[in-house]
């Protein structure tokens, strides 16, 4: 498909280690993913998966020393192979990023106000003009009181409020695609949806593409149209949102699910997915999720399984074909994986 | 939200890296240092064994010369050999400075421990005292010492001990409050052993790394210090040798033609704070770790 | 708290540690060997006349507290006694000489601004090579105590290449300059490595925080973001460290003045001390803490001006 609004192709990001960085360790590994103008696309994946990293990518945003290769193609024009006047206009304009925690990453010394309008006024809005429409901006965002919060520090303000200034200042200059890094995580569960609420109203009103990256497979089903899960480094399924619920093929989709505690159902004890998630450097030859997977046979960890295409979407595994409806899902309560 | 989707922490899948060589794991830097304190230190303590000549004989017939085979570093205006003036001088320049620190540090452990343990009334006092003493400048305390007891080694080092007793015990004080909250102080508490035991026994030298941190940071500004004052002619005084009075008379050969003793004596100086400050660079990062 | 409050309470804090500083300059005298009245005279002969002037005007007859607050009044009424050795008001004496060492400070601590803060935003800014020049630069500078600074000035550029008078403190601005020029450098050196270090560890450190990724993702120009976000919030540790910097080049001069044979506050001190002039010393000294005091306080107050999150109940301590 080429007509996408961002298209992103065999993406690898390595990241410099060893004792004065000169071995480079993979955090990303061939990561295809592609979203069309208006469609919201979740990627849910553990601490470690890359999936931030991925986000990141997009608009070019690395630490020094990050490095990246592959394309991504936003819009018909390739990123990574822009000046860096194109790539400045693109993160202003097109392409905006609203992060995990707001109160590191919203200036802690300048007033709510400042960080507002500062997108507006570096593009040539008036100070007056931007201040206009901010305040409309985080009326809408549930802020009513708004002169009088952006007279305010970052300090005044609780992290729900803060994420709802994060998230006005993101759509401030219209962009095109939304980057959410978790940004509910580091809220309390009611702020969670409603944050979650303001966000789906506003990409519904403006016709905003969004790339929603979480942990929770089951929030990110519920707000994107379609979802893939990374596991260390690459995606090893992707779905239409609804029938990824109901029909996952990777065990670590189903197990992701049954892992989530589910406020109808009262269990002893969670269920569990063994042993701890690993980074794209640490997996060796086979299925990256062998190790941890209760389906695992030898032959899994002999080769890595290509993401191939599946009824309805594409996924990585080698069992897929004869675990199809046999993995538990959160809408069956499911057992142990 | 057990289970999978909380590990938060990035660096938990980061293994440790092979263990480095020790040479490796202390660092070239905090090495050299090491070999330029040992070497210094070596030469003042057995320094008539080390030295050529003795540092006070005058030759006037070999005075103000430059280095030589028979001066490697020349001689002073009195003709007196330079190199045996530059080992010899190592006693007194660096003995001030280590008394200096070591007294300042048992003040201030004595002082840090008591505001830490005790808190309360004796803490405030201790610290509205320690305030004070820190909005004065530590080398008003040297001056008036000086001033009072006439100039001299002794009045220098007990100047500069009453100008870094603030230091240290704030710095103690600090790391005794962090560690009293330890579970492993309560622990001893209720096991009934005494508060003087538990600090002497446990606190004291669970802190120590801070206190030897503190101390070498210290010890560089105290050479720094006690030679500025000898160089002012408050401290030592001639015609004992020192690195501080030898940039003094260094000073007045170079303007009659004859800069190689102050030179000489600066390069020594410059040195051992240097070698000093990386080493108590290498410790307080280790401390922090 | 609200800043009259704030204000008020700085200053009496200030006045307690001035009280504090004078008590302990006034005490010292009595903790001499032989006691005051010999003290003071010394090794001068000791004539009725000076016995009965000394007595006088240290008012050793009345007891301790007494004396002390007498002593204080005439302080606080600019009477700083005379000098047993020049035979002068000391506050003449000090009025003659507080020029040079103002200016010397004034000068050391352009200095320290401009080297110090710019290397410190050139290394952080660029690191690589210009990162590894200047931290090898500050860790030379910072191990070289002023007055061997001071003399290796002197050995290399006025008496090698001649381009600097050795000593003295010259006449006219101009030529003023010119003598305090390599004064300046020896007492300015150190602080400005202290200062670079500071301040290109607290940018490095502001460059890792989010709020500037966050910056960067809005497409605001790199020159924007380094200036409004990462040089104004790194700003907040570096004032602390200008501050006491300067404060401690006042004790520095001391020093400097003697390598240059400079005719300053801090010549005078050390002449002082060696003569046993104590009403001079005791004024210098009076006025050496009253500088470092105030500089402090100026620093706390601009410190909260600069970081409005510090709330002015805070204990600066």
């Amino acid at each position: 498909m080429t007509d996408a609004l961002l298209q992103v192709s065999d993406l690898t990001i390595t990241v410099p280690a060893g004792e004065y960085g000169a071995d480079r360790r993979p955090v990303v590994s061939g990561v295809n993913l592609q979203i069309g103008a208006g469609e919201a696309l979740g990627l849910v994946g553990e601490s470690g998966s890359g999936k931030s990293m991925t986000a990141r990518a997009v608009m070019r945003l690395f630490a020094p020393g990050v490095q990246a290769t592959g394309t991504v193609v936003f819009d018909g024009c390739e990123v990574f192979a822009m000046e860096d006047e194109q790539l400045r206009l693109l993160r202003a304009h097109r392409i905006a990023m609203i992060f995990q925690d707001p109160r590191a990453h919203i200036n802690p010394v300048r007033t709510v106000g400042a960080f507002l309008i500062e997108g507006l006024c570096a593009s040539g809005v008036s100070t007056r003009d931007a201040e206009r429409r901010v305040t409309s901006l985080l009326a809408e965002v549930g802020i009513s009181d708004g002169s009088r919060r952006m007279a305010q520090l970052p300090h005044e303000l609780s992290g729900g409020l803060l994420q709802r200034v994060m998230i006005a200042s993101a759509v401030a200059m219209d962009p095109d695609l939304l980057l959410a890094d978790e940004p509910t995580t580091a809220l309390d569960v009611t702020t969670q949806s409603e944050v979650m609420a303001i966000l789906a109203q506003l990409r519904t009103e403006r016709g905003l593409a969004l790339l929603f990256i979480t942990h929770d497979l089951e929030l990110a089903a519920a707000t994107c149209d379609s979802t893939a899960v990374m596991y260390a480094g690459s995606i090893v399924e992707r779905q239409s949102s609804r029938q990824l619920l109901t029909h996952p093929y990777h065990p670590y989709s189903s197990g992701l699910m049954v892992s989530r505690p589910d406020l109808d159902v009262v269990r002893q004890r969670l269920p569990v997915i063994e042993g701890q998630p690993i980074a794209a450097f640490e997996a060796g030859e086979g299925c990256a999720f062998a190790p941890r997977c209760g389906y695992s046979q030898p032959a899994c960890l002999a080769t890595t399984p290509a993401l191939v295409a599946v009824q309805g979407g594409e996924v990585a595994c080698h069992r897929a074909s004869e675990l199809q409806g046999q993995l538990p899902t959160a809408m069956e309560g499911g057992g142990d994986v | 939200m057990s289970g999978v989707a909380t590990s938060m922490d990035q660096s938990s899948s980061d293994r440790p890296p092979r263990r480095a060589p020790w040479w490796r794991r202390v660092g070239i830097a905090p090495l050299c240092a090491i070999v330029i304190l040992a070497v210094m230190i070596l030469a003042a303590v057995f320094a008539p064994l080390v030295a050529p000549y003795n540092p006070n004989s005058p030759d006037l017939l070999a005075a103000l010369q430059g280095p030589s085979a028979a001066h490697p570093l020349g001689t002073d205006a009195l003709g007196r050999d330079t190199l045996s003036r530059l080992i010899y001088g190592g006693r007194t320049t660096l003995l001030g400075p280590i008394v200096v620190i070591l007294l300042s540090t048992v003040l201030g452990l004595l002082l840090g421990v008591a505001a830490a343990w005790r808190g309360g009334s004796i803490d405030t006092v201790i610290s509205r005292i320690v305030d004070v003493l820190f909005s004065i400048p530590g080398i008003v305390f040297a001056l008036v010492t000086v001033a009072i007891l006439g100039a001299g080694l002794g009045s220098v080092v007990i100047g500069l001990t009453i100008a870094y007793t603030p230091y240290a015990a704030r710095v103690i004080r600090g790391g005794a409050l962090r560690e009293r909250r330890m579970p492993y102080i309560s622990a001893a508490w209720i096991q009934g052993r005494s508060g003087s035991t538990i600090a002497r026994r446990h606190l004291v030298p669970n802190i120590r790394p801070l206190i030897l941190a503190q101390a070498v940071a210290a010890l560089g500004f105290a050479v720094i210090d006690l030679a500025s004052m000898s160089f002012l002619g408050l401290g030592v005084q001639p015609p004992t040798p020192d690195w501080g009075l030898m940039v003094k008379s260094g000073l007045d050969s170079a303007v009659r033609g004859q800069p190689t003793e102050v030179i000489v004596a600066s390069v020594a100086i410059a040195l051992f704070v240097g070698a000093v400050t990386v080493l108590g660079d290498r410790l307080s990062t280790g401390v922090n770790k | 708290m609200s800043w009259p409050r704030f204000l008020v309470k700085r200053v009496l804090a200030l006045l307690v540690v001035l009280l504090v500083a004078s008590l302990l300059v006034y005490g010292s005298l009595y903790l001499a060997p032989g006691g005051p009245l010999s003290f003071l005279v010394g090794t001068r002969s000791a004539t009725p006349e000076l016995i009965a002037q000394v007595t006088a005007q240290y008012h050793l007859n009345d007891p301790f507290l007494v004396r002390y607050f007498t002593w204080l009044a005439d302080v606080l009424h600019g009477d700083l006694g005379r000098s047993l050795v020049y035979r002068e008001a000391v506050s003449s004496l000090i009025a003659s000489r507080f020029l040079t060492t103002l200016l010397l400070v004034v000068y050391a601590t352009v200095l320290i601004l401009l080297v110090g803060l710019g290397t410190g935003i050139w290394a952080a800014l660029r690191r690589g090579v210009a990162g590894r020049v200047v931290t090898g630069w500050n860790a030379a500078s910072l191990s070289t105590p002023a007055f061997v600074l001071g003399a290796l000035l002197i050995v290399v550029f006025a008496l090698g290449l001649g381009w600097f008078p050795v000593y003295g403190s010259g006449s006219g601005f101009g030529d003023r300059l010119w003598h305090l020029t390599l004064p300046a450098i020896a007492l300015a050196l150190s602080s400005a490595a202290y200062l670079s270090r500071i301040s290109s560890a607290s940018i490095t450190s502001e460059m890792g925080k989010e709020h500037v990724e966050t910056a960067m993702s809005r497409g605001l120009p790199r020159k924007l973001v380094v200036r409004r976000h990462v040089l104004r919030n790194a700003s907040i540790p570096v004032i602390t460290v200008v501050g006491l910097t300067i404060a401690g080049l006042v004790a520095g001069t001391v020093v400097v003045e003697n390598v240059f044979a400079l005719d300053g506050l801090g010549s005078l001190l050390v002449r002082a001390i060696l003569q046993r002039d104590y009403a001079v010393v005791q004024a210098i000294v009076l006025l050496l803490t009253i500088v470092f005091v105030l500089v402090n306080l100026i620093v706390d107050v601009l410190y909260s001006l600069v970081d409005p999150r510090l709330s002015l109940d805070g204990d600066a301590l």
